[in-house]
């Protein structure tokens, strides 16, 4: 077991504190995210039975960011997730994923607290052994109202793709979000498919 | 309506079990996968599923676990009765460790003449115990 404290500054200290005491007293009241989502499951697939919530027709297709050579990454959104978000009142705000703080430890036995949005990058320079999640209050404290699909798509884009493909300027798209009828049923070559292969469909336009 | 109670126990109040280990036990998330189409196929506590390459793909856990040891089980099927000779394996993938929110999964083939290859199943399943954030 990791002594979670030990890498931890006094300010770090209190917030972990905290966290730890809300995520219990969620957990007690039932309104734990894990719970939100298992609570609202049985009345999302009668809406699902009844025709109510629309088919997943699309998905996100993206560079690596730090491996440009690497081949395509396609992210296909979950329809339960996608009719969870626009149900509402269960997901906290993407960037509050993005948010939760991350204790990294390294192989030589240094850590370091980084949100989730730069863990990626702080991998890509140091040789991480293990994470810990050390505040994830947002997630359990906050939910949203019901987003449209569109909206829906581009929460999951947030969560799931990482900030360096969609959050930076870059010469060239780096990511779409395309009908899956424009992903290549035939994977004999999927390996080489590339994103611009895969980006001459119309786009699914996010609202302002 | 509200059950308040710490257990529950059996008609004669012989056996009980709390439910804290109700909820330690349960499943946190599980995921059906066709990686040949690709499809998500059923899921809970899923964001999304990540096609990363032949034979790879990573799953997006929706509530984070606390840490990234927790317990992934899981089954591939290759959905072919013609493949004779050949064993199809999913493991979690050894170049990508698994994070607290996510899980990157290899499903490869194996024969005795042929070196493990990454494969494509049609039909991949995971359940997840462990703690979550």
């Amino acid at each position: 077991m990791i002594d979670i404290l030990r890498y931890l500054k006094p300010d770090e200290k209190s917030a972990y504190a905290d966290y730890v005491t809300r995520r219990m007293d969620h957990m007690q009241r039932g309104t734990h995210y894990w719970q939100r989502i298992a609570k609202a499951r049985d009345a999302i697939k009668f809406k699902q039975f009844k025709g109510e919530l629309p088919a997943i027709t699309h998905a996100i297709p993206y560079t690596d960011p730090y491996d440009l050579e690497a081949p395509v990454r396609v992210c296909h959104p979950a329809a339960m997730c996608v009719h969870e978000l626009m149900v509402g009142g269960i997901h906290p705000p993407a960037d509050a994923h993005l948010t939760t703080k991350l204790l990294l430890i390294n192989a030589d036995g240094s850590g370091d607290v980084v949100e989730k949005h730069a863990a990626l990058a702080y991998r890509q320079s140091h040789d991480v052994k293990s994470e810990h999640v050390i505040d994830y209050r947002r997630c359990h404290d906050e939910a949203m109202g019901p987003l449209t699909y569109a909206e829906a798509i581009e929460w999951i884009l947030q969560k799931d793709v990482p900030i360096e493909v969609w959050g930076r300027q870059h010469n060239r798209p780096q990511f779409a979000i395309v009908p899956r009828s424009s992903i290549p049923s035939d994977r004999t070559n999927r390996n080489a498919w590339r994103l611009a292969d895969l980006t001459d469909a119309p786009k699914l336009e996010i609202a302002a | 309506m509200k059950l308040k109670h710490d257990a529950l126990s059996n008609a004669a109040d012989t056996s009980s079990v709390s439910f804290e280990t109700v909820f330690n036990g349960t499943a946190k998330a599980w995921l059906s996968y066709n990686q040949a189409t690709p499809a998500v196929l059923g899921s809970s506590n899923v964001t999304s599923v990540t096609d990363t390459g032949t034979g790879l793909f990573t799953a997006n856990w929706t509530s984070s676990f606390s840490d990234a040891n927790y317990a992934p089980t899981a089954t591939t099927d290759n959905g072919s009765h013609t493949n004779a000779g050949f064993m199809f394996s999913i493991e979690t993938d050894k170049d990508n460790l698994p994070l607290a929110g996510s899980t990157p999964i290899e499903t490869v083939a194996v024969s005795a003449s042929t070196s493990r290859t990454y494969n494509d199943q049609v039909r991949n399943t995971l359940a997840v115990h462990g703690d979550l954030a």
